[in-house]
């Protein structure tokens, strides 16, 4: 569906993409994460055809972008960070030209744009002009426009950032709707929303894409182990005695609290070691009074993915990169993780601007 | 381009800003016209074309500034980029639609020759060549203030710029005069002009060498001709400056009555020429 290769685009000396090589499945939602600077925005200007490579190639749906970019650009929908809209028309005079820009027949474009308005649901505001209206709606607006003409590919840029909750919500579930039906490539800083869409995540850090799986794999690959969390009635030494005993156990932090003791035991990942727990101080007659299974969240693996090289815990196995995402092989390997939560200082980067490329030969560009 | 062209009209008659543009264009000219041919009793309208002409100087900053660099600001430019359309039908599509917004009030002042020839004698086919020139003219003009509004980071700044441009082209014949005559003067006018155009050539080209070899050429070209045949250059940059003035062909027709194909060959040019720079700086800016 999207093939990159080797896709790099430089700014004098800094690389904002790196060498980026994947291929984008047809069907699937496809999730971009990386801190600020990563060069998800620039990546996404480049796929569509906004922003030239400075090396490498992109292939939509076979056409190579670069030759022949009419033809290519016609499987694309774009909503970039900020609805681009026209806020002297109206919602269905904006949709109009987007139609007529995408060339949809004369005899399909108003049952198109209706559907579309519909779908996004700003039928009820289609003939009042764009400024006049919210944030929610130009969101929505934006997404009407990129789905317009059914194309095969649709990329959303941050496609929640700035909206109220209910909003939120409202476009995760349009999202949603367009799954399957689309290939749906997202990219979010926010990692619970694309925990919750996407089938497979991408990850870039320094221009570089570190991660693409699903979420399932990237927590095997990237975090080799799990936490569980217990609060047992027993002194702390009795306590890290009786779980000794227990294999896969790799490490054991154990606090005092009164006559209780908190335990945080680091186990294999993929290793359900709580009836071993549970009987363990069932025989020392120990009540247990919490016990949780902490699993590795897309935030622990987002961090460790985008540490710098030289942070990175050793040995640490890198989820396959650009590949299609593999089957889900849970337990595979157990390696030291670095600690849960533990706090990250990713890498400095420039902050990024959709139009980061743009220098004007008269005044200063617009931050 | 038509999806443009009919977005950028829509556009422009869903504001205030293309009938504010329109009631300037007639009222400037209507204060000149009710000077000139009613109290003047003069019915031929291309007598006063000349001052109308100040009025396009007004007007056209104004509406080439939010074409191009408003897009980048608003960040519409990004969807622009991502539609299936060649730059070239986008910057045709804006250019058509400033000019349909220009046909409407030089198209309306022109016929008042219809009513002038009620009460006078009238020369229709001097009317409405007069007019096409001052269409031609104003299409150039719409040309150069497209492609500053390309090059130029903000609205306001391309207003600015293109207005400066237009006044310099406009004043171009007054201001040559001034222009030193000794071939020294001349040299020193030319090397700042191969400066520019070895500038442009580098901004263009994304090449700083190739700026330099443009330049060097040039400047090689005008050292030569001051050491081995100054006279050449006596007077030569007011003349060559003098070249670029529109007002001057535009007094062809307007002052002399004469229809002038050189003149018009020369405003097509100048459209031709602006509007591939401006193709040329929007595809620069996707390469850069």
């Amino acid at each position: 569906m999207i093939e990159l290769e080797n896709l790099t685009k430089r700014y004098g000396n800094l690389t904002a993409v790196d060498h980026l090589t994947c291929t984008i499945e047809s069907g699937k939602l496809y999730g971009f994460l990386g801190v600020n600077g990563a060069g998800k925005t620039t990546t996404m200007n480049m796929i569509t055809g906004c922003l030239a490579p400075t090396e490498g190639t992109v292939t939509i749906c076979g056409v190579d972008l670069f030759t022949d970019p009419v033809a290519a650009k016609r499987h694309i929908g774009y909503l970039p960070e900020r609805p681009p809209l026209y806020p002297d028309l109206t919602v269905r005079e904006y949709l109009s030209f987007v139609a007529d820009a995408k060339r949809i027949p004369a005899t399909r474009k108003r049952r198109e744009i209706t559907r579309v308005m519909e779908q996004v649901n700003v039928l009820p505001v289609a003939d009042k002009l764009i400024r006049n209206l919210s944030k929610g709606y130009w969101q929505r607006v934006g997404i009407a426009q990129a789905i317009l003409g059914d194309p095969e590919i649709i990329i959303l840029d941050e496609p929640t950032a700035s909206l109220d909750p209910r909003q939120i919500v409202e476009i995760r579930r349009l999202i949603r709707s367009l799954k399957g039906k689309h290939t749906i490539l997202l990219s979010s800083h926010i990692l619970s929303e694309v925990a919750e869409l996407c089938d497979v995540i991408l990850i870039l850090s320094g221009g570089k894409l570190v991660a693409m799986d699903t979420l399932q794999n990237l927590q095997t690959d990237f975090l080799h182990t799990d936490l569980l969390n217990v609060t047992v009635r027993c002194a702390a030494p009795r306590a890290e005695a009786a779980l000794k005993r227990i294999g896969g156990i790799q490490k054991i932090t154990a606090t005092a609290r009164g006559s209780l003791t908190d335990l945080a035991i680091e186990c294999k990942k993929g290793e359900d070691i709580r009836e071993q727990v549970f009987f363990a101080f069932s025989d020392l007659r120990c009540p247990i009074v919490s016990m949780t299974l902490h699993e590795a969240s897309l935030e622990e693996v987002f961090l460790t993915a985008t540490l710098p090289e030289d942070n990175k815990p050793s040995p640490l196995r890198k989820a396959p990169v650009g590949r299609a995402p593999k089957a889900p092989d849970l337990g595979a390997i157990a390696t030291p993780k670095p600690s849960p939560l533990k706090p990250v200082t990713p890498a400095v980067e420039p902050d990024e601007d959709e139009d980061d490329d743009y220098k004007p030969l008269f005044g200063r560009k617009e931050k | 381009m038509i999806a443009i062209y009919k977005k950028e009209l829509r556009a422009s008659f869903s504001g205030i800003m293309g009938y504010a543009l329109i009631t300037f264009y007639l009222l400037f000219s209507g204060v000149f016209i009710t000077m000139n041919n009613l109290y003047g009793q003069n019915p031929a309208i291309e007598s006063t074309y000349s001052y109308i002409l100040f009025a396009l100087l007004m007007i056209i900053p104004v509406l080439t500034m939010r074409s191009l660099a408003e897009e980048r600001q608003s960040g519409t430019q990004l969807l622009l980029s991502s539609l299936p359309l060649r730059t070239l039908d986008y910057v045709l599509g804006k250019y058509f639609a400033l000019l349909t917004l220009l046909a409407l009030p030089i198209g309306l002042v022109g016929a008042y020759t219809v009513i002038f020839s009620f009460y006078g004698t009238v020369r229709p086919l001097s009317a409405i060549l007069v007019t096409f020139a001052l269409f031609l003219v104003a299409a150039s003009m719409t040309a150069i203030g497209l492609f500053i509004s390309s090059v130029t980071a903000h609205t306001l700044m391309a207003a600015v710029l293109t207005l400066g441009a237009l006044l310099l082209i406009y004043y171009l014949p007054a201001l040559v005069i001034l222009l030193p005559a000794t071939a020294v003067g001349s040299f020193i006018v030319f090397t700042i002009l191969i400066i520019g155009v070895g500038g442009l050539i580098g901004y263009f080209t994304k090449s700083l060498n190739w700026g330099l070899l443009a330049t060097a050429l040039l400047e090689g070209t005008i050292v030569a001709l001051l050491l081995f045949a100054p006279e050449l250059l006596e007077g030569s940059a007011a003349k060559v400056i003098g070249l670029l003035s529109l007002t001057d062909r535009f007094e062809i027709f307007s002052v002399y009555g004469i229809f002038d194909l050189s003149a018009v060959i020369y405003f097509l040019s100048m459209c031709f020429l602006f509007l591939y720079f401006t193709v040329a700086s929007l595809e620069k800016k996707r390469w850069n």
